[in-house]
């Protein structure tokens, strides 16, 4: 069997805020013990919903943000282990593409720049040979040269969203983390940079972790999904498995809760009660259990492991 | 019977310094009583400023042309205290951002009550209860305690509970609602829907629906408009607009979604985006983007056309014998 390009283990981020002076410490409990393996070549999702953990994850991942505790390794290397010109270096291989391609472009540079960077960063190329790379990358994220000297407010967003692709890729990474890279864009425009990913994928050998609350593009894109709830992996399977059989209540629910695009078919919906409880002060035993329709008197105190239930399909649930 | 809203050739357009942009061109549409409409359509197509225009909410720069008619009753030729009388009353409107559309200065008791008291005539202590009714009406738990609170002490969720309840206070004949869902996570979306279904069924409010989400569509509407660039493009039954979409931009509107249920290799993707209201083409607006473009597409818009009773769709693919 290959070895992941990406292994997460006990991934733990708490953040803590202290209120007032003399206040008692309180811990904020975002990322709570992720594991997870990225095989190369394959597009892994993270899936949940707001303040679930997702992005903390994925920036963790990258150690954007410290991790409280855990380990990332990537290509048999510890990233956490690593420091200054080593780390830099390791990210060379890893990137990440934002959500808002709004604010993650600097209005002040020219797409030229916002390009050439990365690579000036890591010393790559004379001036030349770099503005022959940017030239490149740009037509290959279906832009042309003549825009290079634009600055990011004269694009829209999908347009925003490709720039935002071509500097992840400038560097030629493996992996590529994927921060909600469609969510602001409507539809139509949404449909062309998946397929433009996908494309990019073959031609670039490239691995995607890939962070999204949508379950439609999810399944779209994915090969693997990990489903979260208040910080920590709820269930793991590829994706055919995931949505025909998906085991976990939770994920059964977010699943029922998407409308379908079909006026003939009448879902059988599962609504949930109340809401996400705060990560500050998360439930004790199963974080699901006081939603949860099929909560038992072990779910109020004892956390469920992340258990195989069937080849590959992980789920962390007391039911059988 | 006369339609709840009757929408005849609305033309809204803003003037800036020199300029005038008209970002709705000849939009007319009606919901009958009791009956959901949707508006869909991408950014920019002009379907909040529609909405906003029903509303008269776009303040002084505007100029609302045709004629938009309410129970009979046209509002275009009313007085700002007139349409105040109408606003909040008899149609009401629930916004997208739950948390810039209520007043963060203001307790949630007061700004639900406020409606109430200036409509119908209720004093604080009738008011205070009707509140704490309308509340517990759209699922809110310890209403009695969330009357106090302000709104950033709520979640999402239950700050668009609380925007239901302010728009359902005065049992509004026509609701307007502009993207309700689009802010909020799936599990609460679906609590929030299930929620505008109870009231609609309830008391037979008509709803104007606007959205982006398809499947939104799908499970709540009646009938849908699909709009592109400020016109309408496709008019049709919900069934028959999944059905059989007739608009191309329709059709690369639903090929573009990823479905949740099947596999899919690759999404059909529209080319291209939306044209600047400056640089609005000549002919068709869609033309640049279709993939079934013929030349006279490019020379001049096409009229709305109908398809069937039921249907309209605004292409020359339907009218051969004019575009020869």
């Amino acid at each position: 069997m290959t070895k992941p390009l990406l292994e997460v283990k006990g991934l733990t981020k708490h953040f803590t805020s202290k209120q007032g002076l003399f206040g008692k410490e309180k811990v904020v409990r975002a990322v709570d013990g992720v594991s997870l393996s990225v095989y190369p070549g394959e597009t892994v999702s993270i899936v949940g919903e707001s303040g679930c953990g997702k992005s903390t994850t994925g920036r963790c991942i990258l150690r954007l943000i410290e991790p409280t505790d855990g380990e990332i390794w990537f290509e048999g290397e510890n990233i956490r282990n690593l420091d200054g010109a080593e780390l830099r270096r390791a990210r060379r291989d890893m990137q990440l593409v934002f959500q808002d391609p709004f604010a993650s472009l600097n209005p002040r540079k020219t797409i030229g720049q916002i390009l050439e960077d990365p690579l000036i960063v890591h010393g790559i190329g004379s001036a030349a040979e770099r503005r022959k790379q940017v030239e490149e990358m740009i037509g290959i994220v279906g832009l042309s040269k003549q825009q290079l000297n634009r600055f990011p407010h004269e694009f829209s967003g999908g347009q925003r969203q490709r720039i935002g692709i071509a500097r992840a890729l400038i560097l030629r990474p493996k992996l590529i983390i994927a921060d909600e890279p469609v969510s602001a864009l409507d539809v139509s425009i949404q449909a062309q940079i998946l397929n433009l990913m996908q494309d990019l994928q073959k031609e670039f050998k490239l691995t995607y972790l890939f962070i999204s609350h949508d379950l439609s593009v999810v399944r779209h894109i994915s090969d693997r999904v990990a489903v979260m709830y208040l910080g920590k992996v709820v269930e793991v399977a590829d994706k055919k498995s995931l949505y025909e059989k998906p085991t976990h209540p939770y994920t059964q629910a977010l699943l029922s809760a998407v409308p379908v695009p079909d006026p003939h078919q009448t879902t059988q919906r599962i609504i949930l009660e109340g809401d996400m409880p705060s990560p500050a002060n998360p439930p004790a035993g199963c974080t699901f259990h006081p939603r949860c329709r099929h909560c038992m008197d072990i779910c109020k105190t004892t956390v469920p492991p992340l258990r195989e239930q069937t080849a590959g399909h992980w789920v962390s649930c007391h039911l059988e | 019977m006369t339609a709840m809203l009757q929408i005849s050739d609305l033309r809204t357009s803003f003037l800036q310094a020199k300029e005038k942009l008209t970002v709705i061109e000849g939009v007319s549409l009606s919901v009958a009583p009791g009956e959901t409409v949707g508006v869909v359509g991408e950014s920019g197509c002009g379907k909040s400023v529609t909405s906003l225009s029903v509303m008269q909410l776009l303040g002084r720069n505007v100029q609302l042309e045709g004629s938009i008619r309410f129970q009979g009753k046209e509002l275009l030729s009313l007085t700002d205290k007139q349409m105040e009388a109408i606003r909040g009353n008899q149609i009401a409107m629930i916004f997208q951002e739950p948390m810039t559309s209520l007043n963060p200065l203001h307790t949630i008791g007061k700004q639900i009550s406020e409606p109430l008291r200036r409509h119908m005539g209720m004093n604080r202590q009738q008011a205070k209860e009707r509140t704490i009714q309308l509340l517990k009406e759209v699922g809110i738990p310890r209403a009695e305690d969330i009357i106090n609170d302000y709104p950033h002490q709520l979640s999402g969720g239950m700050r668009q509970r609380v925007m239901i309840a302010m728009a359902m206070a005065c049992t509004p004949k026509l609701l307007i609602a502009d993207e309700p869902t689009t802010a909020l996570d799936v599990t609460i979306q679906a609590q929030i829907l299930e929620l505008m279904k109870k009231v609609r069924d309830e008391h037979g409010t008509s709803i104007l629906l606007i959205t982006h989400d398809l499947g939104v569509v799908a499970e709540m509407c009646h009938r849908v408009i699909v709009m592109y660039a400020g016109q309408i493009v496709e008019e049709a039954d919900v069934k028959q607009l999944f059905d059989e979409p007739k608009h191309p931009y329709t059709r690369g509107l639903l090929g573009s979604m990823p479905s949740l249920n099947t596999n899919q290799e690759r999404l059909d993707a529209i080319p291209g985006a939306v044209p600047l209201l400056q640089e609005m083409p000549k002919g068709c607006r869609f033309a640049p983007r279709c993939s079934e473009a013929m030349e006279i597409c490019r020379e001049k818009n096409p009229e709305l056309l109908s398809i069937s009773n039921t249907q309209t769709c605004r292409c020359w693919l339907y009218r051969e014998e004019d575009a020869k």
